[in-house]
């Protein structure tokens, strides 16, 4: 028994210093945001948005340029990289794989195909433009039941479902290249729309995706000690009184449903649900009740920012912010992969 | 002596057979055709020399335009087999649905066996073909097609095919109709000193082309300013803010179906208009957004429909006395031979 | 009568095919330490999984104080059984302090209290990893993620403690050193210990009670000299050995395998 603990102490220095963690995070998100909102391909002034905004008489296109795209595409990212970093959180935890994302399961093709496949058939011109949506967000629930059930064949093994992920999500994309081959023309937008991004987005949207966040943000909170239990392993969550079964399959429903309707809005978006929880693990490691919050936060910046780098660079061209959030994951990786194998590689 | 000359006349009768053979040989060589009737040998779009046989009897189209072309020019009885998109004229569809090896699948990866069997004298490929080897490899020339900036490519494209499939007449009939009405237009257009603003919308919202697509080519010679036009980028997605920014004067947006279908091209007027932000554009509030088929505007004689088009919508005022609806019947019975 | 801390009662087990434990009885109150001997693949493994619920038995009960665990949920048990298992999973960086806080999931909901912090300080120092506090979990050694399971397991204050092979990769002082501290807490926090350990000799020394498991039954049971006769072992391992009987405890010397005896 040498040195003296006073473990009082020692937790509430440590915790003391994830929240003013947290606090730093938002107040860059915070700073993030506000920097998005004043650029942008056409240069507004500060007074100028805040006139748009408040103004008696606003110039009318600067208000439809601040209030209708700027400000719902600025938030929109915010949301979309908040859902996917928090589906990376839990995936990650709950398969106990650094390299899960939020895809692992073959959402992001399941939300292709019913896409691809809404536009084959023409449905946005038969229930309208949210018959897209719809259709993805469906395929893309069935998507992870069918990689559930594949998996429980097996007693839900984390590796049988990464392969049933695997499995699916390939048979999902090559329906989705099969339909693209038979289809023509006529989808090749659907290309487009499996590279993601925000360009339509609009309040509309933000109303479907707010009350998924913030449900997602409540729940996933709740089930902090759960997910740090199940990062253990099943038999010690179990012993910690945990159930598992339960546990996993409302957590990965949780994670599906964040997936999907952010896909289903946005399109495929990669990296940032990938590396965001672990930029977060790195700085204050894997306790999930700081861990969801500060990784949702760090997504949302590096979406948000990439967005706005998107928008920025070849002007007024957009880049594909799937091509930046990637330009920025992949050297994360790498560094990752080459840092910090000894502890985490499998 | 007796045996000299008896040698003598076998050599003689001997040299007389031999020649008589040969030329006779060489006269049922010449008169049965084996000789070629001529060749020619051709610069194709991709800046490679082709030699074929000329002109040609059979040919296979991977391009729906070149198929569609080729029946303009009356010539779709040398089509053995063509793509899976060249479904128009009516009657190309009608046969790739019921007989099958006319049917070589897509031009990105059509069926090498089926176009071996067909034997053809050419065969028309887009750039993205990935077998333009493999084909060739059989002995089967490839004239490889240039993507088209604009309506002189065009023009050019259906000289081209005309003289590789003997039609030069017809190919000239049709391309000075439709030089006819570009000069016409650009005669109307070009002293304009007020350009509206023009942002045409392919299949995704924000995606359009700059100067050198077709799109943007039609704007040019209609007197309209494309948004993008000088993008460095020929097909971009642009952004929200600075298409509501620019205020276009007319919006064109693109359709893309089978056949055009009235209430699905106004369901996509209804979702421009509606978008957020979009109200303060002229073009929305002028009622001017407009709906193309996208079949009016792509390589084939058609695009003369969607140049008249583009003219009336861009500049109402200055093509009164000219109805698009006319000119595309006019079209479609002389130039593509259908009943309306 | 007064109920046994822990009771299992003609627990038998199957996976899907094969009988595992068949008619298993056994008993371990507070206080003491017990342990499971018995060859590989003889169900010691899978008994601890049963008394923990990880499995389900198809017959028999498992009591704790009396009380069948089956009327329990799994949140409840978990306050009364707590098990430290075979191997440790490999898992994302958490600190010492995060591991053994861990304990505490069965009662807290979000906020850990003062009191949760001083039930793990007080774990802490009678595990005596206070100098590890701050490392994390995976840079450990073995020997040191042992003892921070194992005081992540007390943290848990359970009635029951089950160890599955705790001293499977420690050096001999660790060995010993475990050994000396699970039985302590068995003694100081009234814990049943009930432990499956392969070194006969040390079960032997650590060990108030011995069950002696052949082919998934109670071969043998009692005090390590009852139990550990060299009669016992060479019928459930097929080795010859000499027993040597000290004061404190016995000792085995294995001398060779049996040749013609083979399992089952
Ligand atoms: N998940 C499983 N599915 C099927 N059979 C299993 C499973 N786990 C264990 N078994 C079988 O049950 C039997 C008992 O295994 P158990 O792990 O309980 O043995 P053990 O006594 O702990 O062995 P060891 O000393 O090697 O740890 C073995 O025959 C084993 O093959
Ligand atoms: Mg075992």
């Amino acid at each position: 028994m040498s040195s003296e603990v006073d473990v009082n102490k020692l937790y509430r220095k440590v915790r003391g210093k994830k929240i003013f963690f947290l606090f730093i995070l938002t107040l860059a998100l915070l700073a993030i945001t506000i920097i998005s909102i004043c650029i942008g391909p056409i240069s507004i002034s500060i007074q100028d948005i805040i006139k748009a905004i408040f103004g008696e008489n606003p110039d009318e296109n600067l208000r439809a340029i601040v209030l209708d795209v700027r400000i719902p595409r600025v938030l929109m990212a915010v949301m979309a990289g908040t859902c996917l970093s928090l589906a990376g959180v839990i995936m990650q935890g709950l398969l106990r794989n650094p390299l899960a994302s939020p895809y692992v399961l073959g959402v992001a093709a399941g939300a292709a195909f019913g896409a691809a496949l809404a536009v084959a058939f023409g449905l946005q011109f038969i229930f309208g433009e949210y018959a897209l949506f719809m259709l993805a967000l469906v395929f893309s629930l069935v998507t992870m039941f069918m990689v559930y059930g594949l998996a429980s064949a097996r007693g839900v093994e984390t590796e049988t479902l990464i392969l049933a992920g695997i499995a699916i999500g390939s048979l999902f994309n090559a329906l989705v290249s099969f339909l693209i081959y038979v289809s023509g023309e006529k989808i090749y937008g659907i290309v487009f729309w499996l590279m993601g991004g925000l360009w339509g987005a609009d309040w509309e949207q933000l109303f479907i995706i707010f009350p998924v966040l913030l449900g997602g943000i409540v729940i996933t909170l709740n089930c902090s000690w759960d997910l740090n239990a199940l990062s253990m392993g099943d038999e010690v969550a179990m012993n910690l009184g945990i159930n598992v079964k339960f546990s996993k399959i409302f957590l990965l429903t949780l994670a599906t449903l964040l997936t999907a309707v952010t896909v289903s809005l946005t399109g495929t978006i990669g990296f940032i649900g990938l590396v965001a929880p672990h930029i977060v693990r790195i700085m204050i490691g894997s306790d999930h009740r700081f861990l969801l919050p500060a990784s949702g936060l760090v997504g949302a910046m590096l979406l948000l920012s990439a967005d706005t780098l998107s928008r920025m660079i070849i002007n007024p061209a957009e880049m594909p912010v799937g091509i930046i959030t990637s330009v920025i994951g992949v050297p994360f990786f790498v560094y990752l992969l080459m840092k910090r194998r000894k502890r985490w590689w499998i | 002596m007796e045996f000299k000359v008896k040698k003598a006349t076998v050599v003689l009768t001997a040299i007389l057979i031999i020649a008589i053979i040969t030329s006779y040989g060489i006269y049922h060589f010449l008169s049965s055709g084996y000789m070629p009737d001529s060749t020619a040998t051709l610069i194709d779009g991709a800046g490679r020399y082709t030699t074929i046989k000329h002109p040609v009897e059979k040919v296979v189209s991977l391009a729906s335009s070149v198929s569609e072309i080729l029946c303009t020019l009356n010539a779709s009885e040398v089509l053995c087999a063509v793509d899976q998109y060249s479904t128009f004229p009516p009657y190309l569809k009608e046969k790739l649905d019921t007989v099958d090896d006319f049917n070589v699948g897509s031009g990105a990866t059509p069926s090498i066996e089926t176009i071996v069997y067909h034997k053809p004298d050419i065969v028309f490929a887009w750039p993205y073909c990935t077998v333009i080897d493999e084909i060739e490899d059989r002995g089967i020339p490839v004239y490889v097609l240039k993507y088209p900036d604009d309506m002189a490519d065009i023009i050019d494209l259906i000289k081209t095919v005309g003289y590789i499939v003997g039609r030069e007449g017809r190919a000239e009939e049709i391309s000075s109709f439709m030089t006819g009405y570009v000069e016409m237009v650009e005669d109307r257009t070009k002293e304009l000193e007020q350009k509206p603003l023009v942002y045409f919308e392919l299949n995704e919202p924000g995606k359009t082309g700059n100067g050198s697509t077709i799109a943007g080519s039609l704007i040019k010679i209609t007197g309209g300013a494309n948004i993008a036009e000088n993008s460095s980028l020929k097909y971009l997605t642009i952004n929200n803010e600075y298409i509501i920014s620019t205020n276009p004067d007319v919006i064109i947006k693109f359709y893309y179906g089978t056949e055009p279908n009235e209430e699905e091209m106004d369901q996509l007027k209804e979702e421009i208009v509606n978008r957020p932000g979009w109200s303060v554009i002229n073009a929305v509030k002028n009622d001017r957004v407009y709906v193309v088929d996208y079949a009016e505007c792509s390589t084939s004689p058609r695009l003369i429909i969607g140049l008249v088009r583009y003219a009336k919508w861009i500049h109402p005022e200055l093509f009164n006395d000219i109805d698009a609806g006319e000119l595309a019947e006019y079209v479609y019975t002389n130039i593509y031979g259908l009943k309306t | 009568m007064v109920d046994m801390r822990l009771r299992v009662k003609d627990l038998s087990f199957k996976y899907s095919t094969t009988d595992v434990l068949s008619g298993v009885n056994l008993e371990v109150d507070e206080h003491e330490v017990a342990s499971i001997v018995g060859p590989n693949a003889s169900g010691k493994t899978t008994l601890l999984r049963c008394i923990n619920k990880v499995l389900k038995p198809y017959m028999g009960t498992v009591f704790i104080d009396g009380k069948a665990i089956v009327k329990m949920n799994i949140k409840e048990l978990a306050r009364e059984v707590s098990s430290v298992p075979q191997i440790a999973l490999r898992s994302f960086p958490l600190t010492v302090l995060d591991v053994v806080l861990m304990g505490r999931t069965p009662y807290v909901k979000w906020q850990l209290t003062k009191n949760d912090l001083e039930i793990a300080e007080e774990s802490i120092k009678s595990v005596g990893i206070e100098n590890l506090t701050s490392k994390y979990f995976d840079e450990l050694s073995g020997g040191e993620m042992q003892r921070v399971l194992i005081s992540k397991a007390i943290t848990q204050e359970p009635k029951v403690l089950l160890l599955d092979e705790p001293t499977a990769h420690l050096d001999v002082k660790n060995q010993l050193e475990i050994l000396d501290l699970i039985r302590n807490l068995a003694r100081n926090k009234d814990i049943a210990v009930l432990m499956a350990i392969h070194d006969l000799n040390l079960a032997a020394r650590f060990s108030d009670r011995i069950y002696m498991i052949k082919n998934g039954s109670i071969f043998a049971s009692g005090s390590p000299m009852d139990v550990l006769t060299s009669e016992n072992i060479r019928e459930v391992y097929g080795v010859e050995v000499r027993t040597i009987k000290s004061e404190e405890s016995i000792h085995i010397l294995p001398i060779k395998p049996i040749r013609s005896f083979n399992q089952t």
